[in-house]
């Protein structure tokens, strides 16, 4: 059975996402921050990376959650919209330093709530978490006015593997 | 929302510093910039005198959803399609379209709330591009909502 590592980052205090290896740039402790106000809450924030400034989307409050954990770390991915076009990048807000877990197949599980329909491209479960895999693509690139949660069955998951490539 | 985010559309941008927040207008929307010198008191308000109209300087907070407390000299007038609206700054400067490098703002910082569409370094500062339009109806709506009709008619 096909085996893939995921980082885990954990968006609030025991919820995770998961994204493949190869779309991790680097690992933040503390960045240089600037506030864009009047930009949705769970992205309202740039931050500086190499002299540039990307979004960082915060999944614990764009799932709902309220709690005040300081998020302290920030997790750069890249991503492309196609293949062919240039590779883009921004940042998951992260509770702890981001691990690394080894999945299979027969982990994959639906997704853990209506949001993250048209947002996620697998989900897994970890122990007793459930893991969605985010499309960073649709993340994004997806103004907030469209990110409404749409209600209805789960993804189609055929394999972890292929999407956590 | 388009927005002219290429410099040979404008000959230049008005950067407005308000609190922490720096605001990029199109200097087109931008007829003049004056300063506290210029307001004379009318009915009991600050007011500046444009074209025999009364035009009361906003004090709009970096948030955009509030008003600043602290004193401010310099005033930008932005025209829209409304008529003429006046936003007190902290500091105001006139930048050439040629020096700024303006990218659009993230898709996922877009919203029914925002009001940037872009965003561009100045020095070592990020200023957001706005439209005159949506910056108008911003200022009016928290006016209105806390001190009644923004002065701005006719005598």
């Amino acid at each position: 059975m096909a085996s893939s590592q995921a980082i885990l980052i954990e968006y609030a205090s025991g919820q995770c996402a998961a994204i493949a290896f190869a779309h991790m740039e680097e690992v933040l402790d503390a960045p240089a921050l600037i506030h864009v106000p009047l930009a949705p809450s769970h992205c309202d924030t740039l931050v500086e990376w190499h002299g540039d400034w990307i979004p960082m989307f915060d999944l614990g409050i764009w799932c709902g959650s309220q709690e005040q954990n300081a998020k302290r770390f920030c997790v750069v991915v890249s991503y492309r919209q196609n293949r062919d076009t240039p590779r883009l990048y921004g940042s998951l807000r992260s509770v702890s330093f981001p691990r690394i877990v080894e999945i299979d197949d027969s982990a994959a599980a639906p997704l853990p709530d209506p949001r993250w329909n048209g947002f996620a491209r697998a989900c897994f479960r970890d122990g007793d978490q459930v893991v969605p895999v985010p499309d960073l693509p649709a993340l994004f690139e997806t103004p907030d006015r469209q990110a409404a949660p749409v209600a209805g069955g789960d993804i189609s998951i055929e394999s972890l593997e292929e999407n956590l490539a | 929302m388009t927005y002219p985010l290429r410099p040979e559309t404008t000959p230049g941008y008005v950067a407005a510093r308000l609190d922490d927040t720096t605001l990029l207008i199109d200097l087109l929307a931008v007829p003049n910039i004056m300063n506290d010198a210029d307001t004379v008191q009318h009915n009991g308000r600050k007011v500046l005198r444009r074209n025999g109209r009364d035009l009361e300087p906003v004090p709009l907070a970096g948030s955009m959803q509030s008003f600043a407390n602290g004193r401010r000299t310099q005033i930008m007038v932005v025209a829209d399609k409304t008529g003429e609206f006046a936003l007190s700054c902290d500091d105001i400067r006139v930048l050439p379209a040629a020096k700024l490098n303006v990218q659009p703002l993230p898709r996922c910082m877009g919203g029914p709330e925002s009001l940037f569409v872009g965003m561009a370094m100045i020095d070592e500062t990020i200023a957001f591009l706005c439209n005159a339009e949506e910056l108008g109806t911003i200022t009016r709506h928290l006016w209105e909502q806390e001190h009644g009709k923004l002065t701005s008619n006719p005598d």
